[in-house]
Order: C-alpha cells, then structure tokens, then sequence
C-alpha cells in the first residue's frame, strides 16, 4: 500500500527493469536507514521514443542480438511491461522491509521531472550510463551533505563494501559498480547523468 | 522291593513312594546348587559340541518333551561358551556416494560402529557450523568479489569503451526495456526524428555506417557477456571447492586419523570427503521461520536434518566398547521374515515410497552373526519365508535383506540392494520331536545344515544318586524363583511325583516345568502357613489342589457311574461280563474309566466280531488285539476241529472311539467266561494285553486305570474284595495316590498282578483254568475244560448240521 507524501522519500529513478533490479537494494537500504518512504519511479525518457523513430537508430537487446521492427508502440508495451513488473518488485521489498512505498510511471525528460518531483531531504537513486553491475564501493563526494554521511557509511556495511571518501571537489572516473552519494543540483543533474556511469545518491 | 508274587494281592511296600527316599538333609539349603541338568548328558554333549565347534553347518536341533529344561540348558550352554569367544566385529551400512540404492556395508572391530557414527556426526555438525562461516568470512567475499569484480569491470571496461566511442563518434547508447539503443545524438540528447530526416543524404549514410559499426561492437561486448559469466562462475566454482576442502579437511582430519588402520573406513572417508566438497552448498541451506526450532542453531543436531543423511552411518551391529564381552547369544521370539534376516522401511514422500540406507533395520541373523541364535523351531516353520530365508543364510554364509513383496515381486517401487553381510553364526532350533523327524524325512537341506542333535530325555533312571541330584535341583529350581528351601519331605514327595510323572516307580520323569509349578504352588501353601520350608504337607495339597482344578471330567465321569447311567458293577458275578479299564487324556487331565465289556457266542464259522470296529469305532491297534484273541483260543481248544464259533465283544455304552490293546485280556476274560458259562467277578476290573500263548503283558496309563476303578468302588464303599488285575511287568510302574495305598494296606483294595491268561481267569471265577493232563484233556471241571468242550460242542454240531441232506437230495 503506498502512502505518497508523509515525510522524506527514496526515490529510486529507473528506465527499465534491470536497472530497478540491480539498484532496489541499495535504495531500499536507504529508506530503511533514513526512516523515508520508498518511491519508484519508472521514467519514459523522451530519447527512448525518439530511438523508435530515427530511421537509422538501432536496438541490440541483452543476448546481443539488434531488434528489427522497431516502433514506438512495442517499446511503450515495453515500457508498461516494465513498469508493472517494477511496481511488484518494489512493493514485495517495501512489505519485506516494513516500508511505506509509492510508484509511478512518467513520460518526458527526466531532468525537467526530477526537478518537479524532488522535494528537500528527499533522497534520489538514479543511474547512469547504460550498464550495471554488481555494486562494488560507496563514494561519498567531498562536500556532500552531512546528512548523507551516516547512510554511505551505513550502506557500505550493509553491503560488506567499502566506502571512499573524496578530499577533492569534482567528478571522478567512477564505474558503473561505483555508487556516489552528493547534493543533488537540478541544473547540473543532466550533465551529470552524462558525463558518469555510476549509479547516483543525490540528497535535495 | 519284595519279591512279587503273581495272582497274590501287593502290598503297600511293592509300590514305589515317597517312603522309598531316606535323604540325609533337613531342607534342601544344605545342598550346593545344581549348575548343570541330571539325566540330560547326552544333549548336553551336543549342546556343547555346537557351542564350541567352530565348524560350518554344525548348528543344532534341540528336541525333546516342553518341561525337561531344553530352553534354560541351552541358554546357559550358550553363554558359557558366548563369553569364551571374542567379540564379534560391529557392522554399518554407509552411503555408496555413485549408486545410493547399492548401500555399503563395512565391518569394523568391535565398538567402534558407534565410533565412527559419533565422529561423522561431529562432522557433519561442525560442517554444518563451519562451512557457512567460511562462506561468510571476509577472506571468502573478498576473495569472490575480486573474482566477480574482474569479469565485471572486464565488461564495463569494454562498454565503456565502446561508449567513448559513440560519443566521440555523435552517437549515443542508451538502456531502453528492450535492450541498449545506439542512436544519433545531439548534445546530451538523441537527435530528434523530424530532424534526422531534414539531414543530407549522404549525412545519413555516414550516421548509419557510424551506428552499423557501433552496433557491431555492442553486439560483441553484449555476447561476451555470457562467457564472461561462465568463466566467472567456473572461477567461483573453483573457489568455493577450495574453501570447502580447506574446511572438509579440518573437520575430517579426526576421523581419517582414528581410521587410518581400517582400510574401507578410509574408502568410505575419501569418499564421503568428495561428495562434502562436491555438495558443500547442503551446509549452506538455512532454515527459517517455524522450521529452525526453538533452539539456537548452535545447539542444533545438525546431522538429523534430512539434507545430511547421505553422511550418516547407520549402525547395524555396534557394541559399547566398555561391555563388549563375548560373542551374542540372540533368542528372537518371533522370527518373522523382517525379523530374521532384517527389513528396509518405507517413508511416504509426497505419496511416493522412498527409501535410503538409513532405513535399513538389522534382523537377528545380524545381531547374533559372530555367535549363537536360538529359535523355536515352530516359530520358524509357520512364519512365511522365515525358513527358506534361514536356510538361505545358512547355505550362502551371508545376510540379504529383502521383503516377502519383493520376493513376489509385489512392490514396483524403487528399493535398495545393500551390500550382503557375511554371516557366520550357530542356529540353535528348539522344538518337539515329531518336527525333527518330519523335517529329517522331508527337507534334504535340514540335515545338512543341522547336522547335529541335542536330545532331551524325559526320564532318568531311579537311584540314590539321581535321587540326590533331583533334590538338588529342585533346591536350585527353589533358589533360583526365590522360593523358601525344601523340607527333606516335600522333596520326597516331589521324587515321587517325578515317578508318578514318569509312570514308572524306577524312572523319575526331567519334567522340570511341572516339578517347578508344583513346588511354586506349595511355597505359595508354605507362606500362607508361614512356614520357614515348603514342606511335604504343602507339596501333597499343591499335588491335589491341581488334581482338583484338573478334575472335572474325571468327577462328572464317576458321577455318570454312581448314578447308574454308566452301569459298572463292582459286586456279585455274570457271566460274558468283565470290568475293563481305560484311560481318558484331554489337555492337561488325564484320569483312568472302568467300562464294561461283555461277550456273546454261539456255534458259527470261526468268526470272533469285534463289534467296535464293525461300527468303525475301534482304532487297528484295538482290531489287532481281538484278532490274536482267536489266535489264542484257535490254538488253545480243540485244535484239531474246525474252528466253529461265532462270538462277539463290545465295550458296552462306549460311543467314542476305541483304541489300544490294553483292553485284550478283559475281552479274553468276558470270551472264556461265556464260553465256560461261568460268571466272573464284578468285583474285580482287569487291564492288559495278551498275546496268542496267553501271556498277559505290560500296558500304560497303570496308576489312572487302577485309581480310576478304586474310586468307583470306593464311592460305593470298599469291600476289601475289590481290586484290579494287573500285568505283573506293570508292577514296576505302579506310583499310585497315597488314597489307594492306604486302603491296600488296611486291606480294602487289591490291586494283583497276573503273568497268565489263566491266572487271570482263575481269579476272575474262582475255578481253576485247569491244565491238560497227560491225555491232553482239560479237567473236565475246570475252565479250560468247560471252554474246550463248548468248542467241540460247537464243531461236531456245525458238522452235523453240514452232514444234513438237503431238501432236493431228500427228494431224489
């Protein structure tokens, strides 16, 4: 059962539903830790529709083989199949964590929803670039809300992983098994997302 | 004893009776115990020789009469010898990790089955505490992350390189729920359709060569994606045996070393330490919820989850090393099929039988294999398979476990086949004699495979020193039921009932059984009386009180005889009539009957009816009895005329059957008397068979008949004149109830012994049988007389009756 607005919330941001799977844990951690309300959201990127569209554009799925037949009716049944299938999965680990949770489905730029959705103290888990792996160290950016100290260092133990604090201010080369916990920056959050292929904590 | 005198009354003093016994003690708590069984040296060899004979198919049949201690011998034979032999080795079925439905079976010295079960159980608990721990440790993760985070980053690396390369390229890859996209872009954003299509031609081309080649590489990286996995997972793989072999070893390094010495044992570890390593994940199953108990996992007995049974041991035959003493003497009391040779059991698993080689139960072959198995041959017998699968055993020296469904090929579920056990034992059969003989004549395996037997007298001769040693045993029979000690009368009185018993006043009966129920009840009389010794009082009523509980039958019969519904005389004299005796046995009563048997004749052609069997009534033995009757008379008058009588006997109001010829020489009487025309006494009953030269000679049952016709009189009051006939060999038998003894000594009842024919029928009429003189004729006064001229009366009217010419001869 969701319970949306009471309170600060986890919201975990995804564009499918290997993402969700793979970054579920660590935002389900990080409601339970923070006492917030558990959100999914599943985010229709207007760039996924336009994939559709572009007549040169290509999609290989994750056995390696290119999809033919492309069109935007099949990637918004995808996108819904998705969805659904994310909503199950967040409500079985929101009840296992005794959570109150909420989930959504949007269309649009995600930059532009983010911005409209976050509130102060809310929490953002988001990804970027298009691969994910098994997480393999927390990074606590240099400057990075006090309060989102104790939840690095708190995931870190829970997922038997290390944490490393950044001295400098800045954006390291981190992989896709890194995730980084900073200031969420509505303006910057689009470069951000392009320039990193981490998994994002960003506290607003 | 006195000389006897035939056709002369005995006395008291010509019977055997307690009188006879002069012991030198005051109660048998003088005497040193009885350790072994008089009169039972022979069975006792055999018994000893299977004990202590090493020798196949040297197992034994015990036979001989239930009572004369055939059980308690041979339990005691058998320990004696059980605890001179070593220890039998332990045996355990364990897992045979490539094939479980063909478990293993192992020997090992004695005691240490239990051993090797603790200490496999202790691995398994350790396990089941340190694999997870290992699985869990730092050392572990680290170790796995680095082999997981190696693959991974080798992937990322290629993605990310390839996504450089996009970007450099304008073009980006973006994660859509259908897979990876790779499109033109535009800044930080996919180039919008509308204008991608606005774009040159030969724009497009190259985008679409640039996206073509990108899509390439994707499709490589994403299919490398699935060896990498499967490298990583055969890395892993190669990890977790490592951990686990470090940790199998630790917890098995006590085992292998306490083993070292046994070679299968060590089999069994290397390849229990295999399937551990192969399997390590088992230890890796948690239970949770309602399923983990209420203890703490640590205190968990880790090796009953069923996930470990595969480890178990499962001990068929194990010995406390501390008490492991000797070789098993195992007496199983129901030798079902199961229970000889051992079963297999069944679980229901979701409505399916399975089975594993924990399941598998021992039998008694298997807890007696290495020493000595007693079975009640009858048991045996009537239990179905019991006995072919005993012989099996026996003939093959080994132990295989099936069921009668498999042996009928009546189960279809999957089943076991378990390693053999090699058996090496003695099999001791209890039973009666009739079985030892049937099985002797009938099944040719028996006498191979019991090649010996022990057995068991039922009497043993009368003597001083048997006499002692009896009483000695009745004191240990006492000792032994915690019983008060035996007055050295009770114990005479005891000697006399082994005689009465035995039926014979020489022999004392080995019924040890009934010798212990008599002494049981009259300690019961001693206490009550609260008497420090069972003494002869209490034996004498212990004797009576189960002759009363015994008697119903013998009353109701005597009863039937005063009332006149059975009609026995036992006064005055007729002639063709005599008092014959018979012995009536039911269950545990057995009591002597007079009857009455009569006798017609008149002149015929030699024909004697034996009205008995004419009615099918008389058994062969009593039909051989009539027959030699008119041997006797054919040979004995008027031989040289043609046999001319028609006679016929019956047992009068006799309506079940008729058998044994101890009946002979009253019918013999009752056929001279209505022969000769002369009464014969009612006071006198006669038993005893005669042969075809008038001897009289010796029957059984003597005691009951003559205290069956002493009662009779008795209840209509002794005359002095009353009596039986008796043979004279029977005299030595004679044990009878002190009643009629008394009432022979004050000269009321006679009991007088016979040798002849015509000493009988002399007393019997009161005329002398009469002898041929040296004419060869009988006095003509005399029985035999009287008897022979009958016989001539008889054959010169037959021939004149034939000399008569016939009514047609007349006529021409």
């Amino acid at each position: 059962m969701s319970h949306p607005g009471s309170g600060a919330r986890v919201i975990l941001s995804v564009a499918c539903l290997a993402e969700a799977e793979a970054m579920l844990p660590l935002a389900t951690g990080l409601a339970a830790e923070a006492g917030a309300t558990l959100e999914g959201l599943l985010f229709e990127e207007a760039d996924s529709i336009a994939l559709a569209l572009v007549g040169a554009a290509r999609i290989v799925d994750p056995a390696g083989r290119t999809l033919v037949g492309l069109d935007p009716s099949r990637m918004g049944a995808a996108y819904a199949r998705d969805a659904a299938r994310f909503e199950r999965l967040l409500s079985r680990a929101a009840e296992d964590a005794a959570l109150r949770w909420s989930f959504r489905h949007a269309r649009g730029r995600l930059t532009e929803a983010l911005a409209s959705i976050a509130a102060p103290g809310d929490l953002l888990v988001l990804p970027a670039g298009p691969l994910r792996t098994p997480l393999r160290e927390i990074v606590l950016a240099a400057g990075a809300d006090a309060a989102l100290t104790p939840l690095a260092e708190a995931a870190a133990t829970r997922m038997s992983r290390p944490l490393r604090r950044l001295l400098v201010p800045g954006l390291p080369q981190l992989g896709a098994g890194s995730v980084l916990f900073s200031r969420y920056e509505a303006p910057r959050l689009a470069a951000l997302l392009a320039e990193t292929r981490c998994i994002h904590v960003l506290r607003s | 004893m006195d000389q006897i005198a035939t056709g002369q009354p005995l006395s008291a003093r010509h019977l055997a009776g307690e009188e006879d016994f002069a012991l030198g003690f005051a109660t048998t708590a003088e005497l040193d115990p009885l350790s072994d069984w008089p009169g039972q040296d022979r069975a006792l060899e055999a018994l000893r020789l299977a004990a202590d004979t090493d020798h196949g198919d040297f197992n034994l049949y015990v036979l001989g009469t239930p009572g004369t201690g055939r059980h308690s011998a041979t339990r005691q034979v058998l320990a004696e010898a059980a605890a001179r032999r070593p220890p039998p080795p332990d045996r355990v079925y364990v897992n045979r990790f490539d094939d479980p439905r063909r478990p293993i079976a192992i020997d090992l010295p004695p005691g240490r089955a239990v051993e090797l079960r603790d200490a496999l159980r202790k691995v398994v608990n350790d396990l089941a505490d340190e694999i997870p721990a290992i699985f869990e440790s730092e050392d572990y993760q680290t170790r796995r992350r680095a082999i997981e985070d190696s693959y991974s980053e080798r992937h990322e690396q290629a993605m990310g390189v390839l996504a450089d390369a996009a970007r450099a390229r304008g073009m980006a890859i973006v994660r859509t729920p259908m897979g990876f996209g790779v499109a033109p872009r535009k800044g930080d954003e996919i180039l919008p359709p509308d204008e991608y299509e606005k774009l040159p031609e030969d724009e497009r081309n190259r985008i679409g060569a640039a996206i073509d080649e990108l899509r390439d590489q994707l499709e490589d990286v994403l299919k490398d994606v699935p060896r990498g996995l499967k490298a990583q997972r055969a890395e892993v793989e190669e990890l977790n045996v490592a951990m686990a072999r470090e940790g199998v070893d630790a917890a098995l390094a006590d085992a292998v070393r306490r083993f070292a010495d046994h070679p299968p044992v060590t089999r069994h570890l290397q390849a229990l330490r295999e399937d551990l390593i192969d399997n390590a994940e088992l230890f890796l199953i948690r239970e949770d919820g309602a399923q983990a108990g209420a203890f703490p996992v640590a205190t968990s007995r880790h090796h009953l989850k069923p996930q470990f049974r595969r480890y178990a041991v499962n001990v068929i035959v194990g010995q406390d090393p501390e008490k492991a003493t000797g070789a098993p003497v195992v007496e199983e009391s129901l030798p079902t099929l199961a229970n000889l040779i051992g079963r297999i059991e069944y679980a229901s698993d979701q409505g399916t039988l399975v089975m594993n080689f924990t399941m598998i139960r021992p039998g008694a072959l298997h807890r007696a294999n290495g020493g000595f198995l007693i079975l009640d041959a009858m048991q045996v017998l009537s239990e179905p398979l019991a006995w072919d699968a005993l012989k099996r055993s026996l003939k093959s020296g080994e132990i295989a476990i099936y069921s009668a469904g498999e042996r009928f090929s009546l189960i279809s579920t999957e089943t076991l086949d378990p390693d053999p056990m090699p058996l090496k034992l003695r099999v001791v059969l209890v039973g009666d004699r009739t079985l030892y003989y049937l099985l002797a004549a009938f099944d040719p395996d028996f006498g191979r495979l019991f090649k010996l037997e022990a057995d068991f007298d039922d009497r043993m001769e009368r003597n001083a020193e048997s006499a002692l040693l009896l009483a000695r045993l009745i004191g240990t029979m006492a000792r032994a039921d915690g019983l008060r000690p035996v007055a050295a009368g009770g114990v005479a009185r005891l000697l006399a009932e082994s005689l009465r018993l035995a039926d014979d006043g020489e022999r004392f009966a080995l019924n040890l059984a009934a010798l212990g129920d008599i002494l049981r009840e009259a300690d019961h009389l001693a206490g009550a009386a609260a008497a420090e010794a069972i003494g002869r009082d209490d034996v004498e009523a212990a004797i009576a009180a189960a002759e009363r509980r015994a008697g119903r039958l013998r009353e109701r019969s005597q009863e039937a005889i005063a009332r006149g519904v059975l009609l026995i005389d036992t006064d005055g004299a007729r002639v063709g009539q005599v008092n014959a005796l018979s012995v009536l046995e039911i269950g545990k009563t057995r009591f002597g009957r007079p009857g009455r048997v009569s006798a017609r004749v008149r002149m015929g052609a030699g024909k004697l009816v034996d009205i008995e069997r004419e009615a099918e009534l008389g058994g062969p033995i009593h039909s051989k009895g009539v027959m030699i009757l008119s041997g006797y008379l054919a040979g004995s008058y008027a031989p040289d005329l043609p046999f001319s009588l028609w006679a016929s006997l019956v047992f009068e109001q006799s309506y079940g059957g008729v058998e044994g010829d101890s009946a002979s020489a009253a019918e013999l009487f009752a056929l001279l008397s209505a022969l000769a025309d002369l009464p014969i006494d009612q006071s006198l009953a006669v038993t005893g068979s005669v042969n075809q030269f008038g001897d009289v000679q010796a029957i059984g049952g003597v005691n009951e008949k003559v205290e069956g016709f002493f009662d009779t009189c008795a209840a209509r009051g002794l005359t002095g004149r009353q009596g039986v006939l008796i043979p004279v060999s029977n005299v030595p038998h004679l044990v009878l109830r002190p009643r009629v003894r008394d009432a022979m000594e004050a000269g009321r009842f006679r009991v007088i012994p016979i040798a002849t024919v015509d000493e009988g029928i002399a007393l019997l009429t009161g005329r002398s049988a009469g002898s041929r003189g040296p004419d060869g004729i009988f006095p003509p006064d005399s029985v035999n007389g009287r008897v022979e001229a009958r016989l001539i009366g008889y054959a010169e009217a037959r021939q004149r009756f034939g000399q008569k010419a016939s009514p047609s001869e007349a006529g021409g």
